[in-house]
């Protein structure tokens, strides 16, 4: 990635943008499929309880928190590592 | 990040095939994050759902848990290059 | 018919015929070959006695451990349960441990993982362990991160139209190299966050805050922990090299201080395997190579105090050269008082000083507790040594008790000077005299009497208990009678 020149990181700005809406939508699917998973395992009735509901909600929370931590610890972890690199 | 020979500067490539090693770089370290999200979230979270927001607890299991994962990837790569070298000393035998 | 049956009819007609081994109480245990129950001769009652005394006492001391720890654990575990957003970091406790003279690192590790750490991993704090395997590495630590403040704070002053030139030039045309030292740079400063799901439209939090910033008060924040007697010793002589002491090593040596530093650094960072006393006795034996003939003199001679400082010095100025990677003190506890406090180059930063990138105050600030290593070698020491292993419970209970103190910033308070500077002061009773005489000798760091400035004292606070007037270290002791002979 270093090897690129200020116009080439132009483009690619453009290309890291495309790539993090894909990442949103992929981030959406695998929320629906965990929180579906851990919390919807009663099929007796075709609507949400509110019990599911509510365990839906905080289980939705929990994971954007979540990936937000993560997301901020990868970056000083990567930063950090980058600085390790160069010296 | 160029774990695998990704992004030394090598003068004779298109700017279109820097662009290219630049987005293979950049899906391997969103992969990473992705594998990372799934394994932390596996260790530290509870599944029981009581609260919605983070605690302290998960929040420095999480901390943690990334300082890790990096420091295994780290190993895992010297490994392999150690592995790497024996295999190719091998072959010139 | 079986035989036993038949002997048994037979018995009273043939005496010399010895009577049946095996008699039964009961058909149905007859039938079953089960003998009757018989108590087990005098000696092997004695014998089975000792063995499960010996062997319930340590399981009830065991079982009474776990309960004292989850005792304290079930205290401090609603700290962890408290909500915390993504943006702060939790609370960070910074751990010393130094081994107990001539043993190894392991023994005061087991106290840190078996008392220590599950009471902050409860309490759902962060910890920074600093391991040392020879003596100077957690004053050098300490020393070293105070100093670098100080430079970073002379660097701030000097720079600032140093670091605009670079970017004039960004404009002009660029030459190869410069192309590519720009790529690298936007390679660093790539934030990956731009490429990640979570972040879209989504606020990437700028401000990363560290729950110790939640409250003024400087004595709410942090927390050091030593374990060890020896710990507490460097840690203070570091506090007050790094704030007292000179930047730069003082002029007798000429290596290169960068150099030094960057090795004692990656010297920390190494887990620490190796014997200490091993290691110490080499140090010290190339220290005694060199200088044999100063310290006979000084002990034989004179006995007077500027005598034996120009010994250390001279001792210091040769052994710079042998050993590298911890550094030499910069400053004597003779020269505390005439230095200035606080340091020129920090008091732009006002009474509480605080670290350049966290804003944390530094560790002085923070509240104190001292744990010691109680750690009997020797043979003759085998009754001692029994007697404590069976009552662990007791050291179990002091040592979580107080860490709770500290982890809820229970009874803190300011750290008195006479007194306070016997902290874990029990803990020297157990080292080896001869370890003792050694170090005396040889001017090891944790022989030496502590030495704290008033003015660094007033800063220090503590939770440990009172310590009363009239303890004394057992070194002092042995010290006045070794210059004696």
């Amino acid at each position: 990635m270093d090897a690129l020149n200020a116009k080439e990181q132009q483009d690619f700005q453009k290309l890291v943008e495309q790539k993090q809406m894909k990442d949103f939508m992929r981030l959406y699917s695998s929320l629906v499929e965990r929180c579906f998973t851990d919390c919807v395992n009663d099929f007796t009735s075709s609507k949400l309880t509110n019990k599911e509901q509510t365990c839906i909600l905080k289980c939705s929370e929990k994971f954007l928190k979540h990936s937000e931590r993560v997301g901020q610890r990868f970056q000083e972890q990567n930063a950090a590592m980058s600085q390790g690199l160069n010296r | 990040m160029s774990f695998l020979g990704f992004g030394n500067s090598q003068p004779q490539l298109t700017s279109e095939q820097k662009i290219s090693a630049a987005e293979t770089e950049l899906d391997l370290v969103t992969d990473m994050f992705n594998k990372l999200v799934d394994n932390c979230y596996k260790k530290c979270i509870n599944t029981q759902y009581t609260e919605g927001e983070l605690n302290k607890n998960e929040s420095a299991c999480l901390d943690r848990c990334v300082a890790k994962y990096f420091e295994t990837n780290v190993k895992v790569g010297e490994n392999m290059q150690q592995l790497g070298q024996t295999f190719t000393n091998a072959g010139k035998f | 018919m079986t035989d036993q049956v038949k002997e048994k009819t037979r018995a009273p007609v043939v005496k010399n015929v010895k009577p049946p081994k095996k008699i039964f109480t009961n058909p149905a245990f007859q039938a079953m070959g089960i003998p009757a129950m018989k108590l087990p001769s005098r000696n092997w009652t004695i014998f089975w006695l000792g063995v499960s005394a010996a062997i319930g006492g340590f399981a009830y001391d065991k079982y009474q451990q776990k309960q004292i720890i989850t005792k304290y654990t079930n205290i401090v575990k609603p700290l962890a349960e408290q909500k915390m957003d993504t943006k702060t970091v939790p609370r960070k406790i910074t751990v010393f441990i130094a081994p107990p003279p001539s043993d190894y690192l392991e023994t005061s590790l087991k106290i840190w993982r078996r008392y220590v750490k599950p009471v902050l991993y409860y309490a759902g704090l962060d910890y920074d362990v600093i391991e040392e395997d020879r003596q100077g590495v957690i004053r050098t630590e300490v020393a070293n991160r105070i100093r670098e403040l100080s430079k970073n704070a002379l660097k701030v002053n000097d720079t600032p139209e140093m670091a605009e030139k670079p970017k004039q030039k960004s404009e002009i045309e660029l030459t190869r190299a410069e192309e590519i030292e720009l790529g690298k740079q936007y390679k660093n400063n790539f934030d990956w966050r731009d490429a990640i799901g979570i972040f879209y439209k989504h606020d990437k939090p700028k401000d990363i805050a560290s729950e110790d910033l939640k409250s003024p008060n400087p004595l709410e924040t942090g927390g050091v922990i030593c374990l060890g007697r020896g710990a507490y010793k460097e840690y203070l002589a570091g506090l007050h090299e790094g704030l007292l002491g000179p930047i730069e090593p003082p002029a007798i040596e000429n290596i290169d201080e960068q150099e030094k530093s960057n090795s004692v650094y990656s010297q920390i960072e190494k887990t620490a395997t190796t014997d200490l006393h091993d290691e110490k006795i080499t140090v010290m034996e190339e220290q005694l190579e060199e200088v044999p003939i100063t310290v006979d003199e000084t002990t034989t001679e004179n006995k007077s105090e500027s005598n034996d400082n120009n010994a250390t010095e001279e001792e210091k100025r040769k052994d710079e050269e042998t050993n590298v990677k911890v550094l030499k003190p910069f400053i004597l506890p003779s020269e505390y008082e005439s230095s200035v406090f606080p340091p020129l180059e920090l008091q732009s930063k006002g009474d509480i000083i605080r670290d350049d990138k966290t804003s944390i105050p530094i560790l002085i600030h923070q509240p104190l507790l001292v744990i010691p290593v109680p750690n009997l070698i020797g043979f003759l020491a085998i009754p001692q040594r029994v007697y404590r292993f069976y009552r662990k419970r007791y050291m179990t209970e002091e040592i979580c008790s107080e860490v709770t103190q500290l982890v809820q910033r229970d009874s803190l308070r300011p750290f008195q000077t006479p007194n306070d500077l016997q902290l874990a002061v029990d803990e020297e009773h157990d080292w080896p005299n001869s370890w003792i005489k050694q170090g005396i000798k040889r001017k090891s760091e944790w022989t030496r009497d502590v030495v704290v400035d008033p003015r660094l004292g007033n800063l220090i606070h503590t939770c440990n208990k009172p310590v009363p007037d009239d303890v004394t270290s057992p070194i002092s002791l042995l010290d006045a009678s070794s210059g004696e002979n």
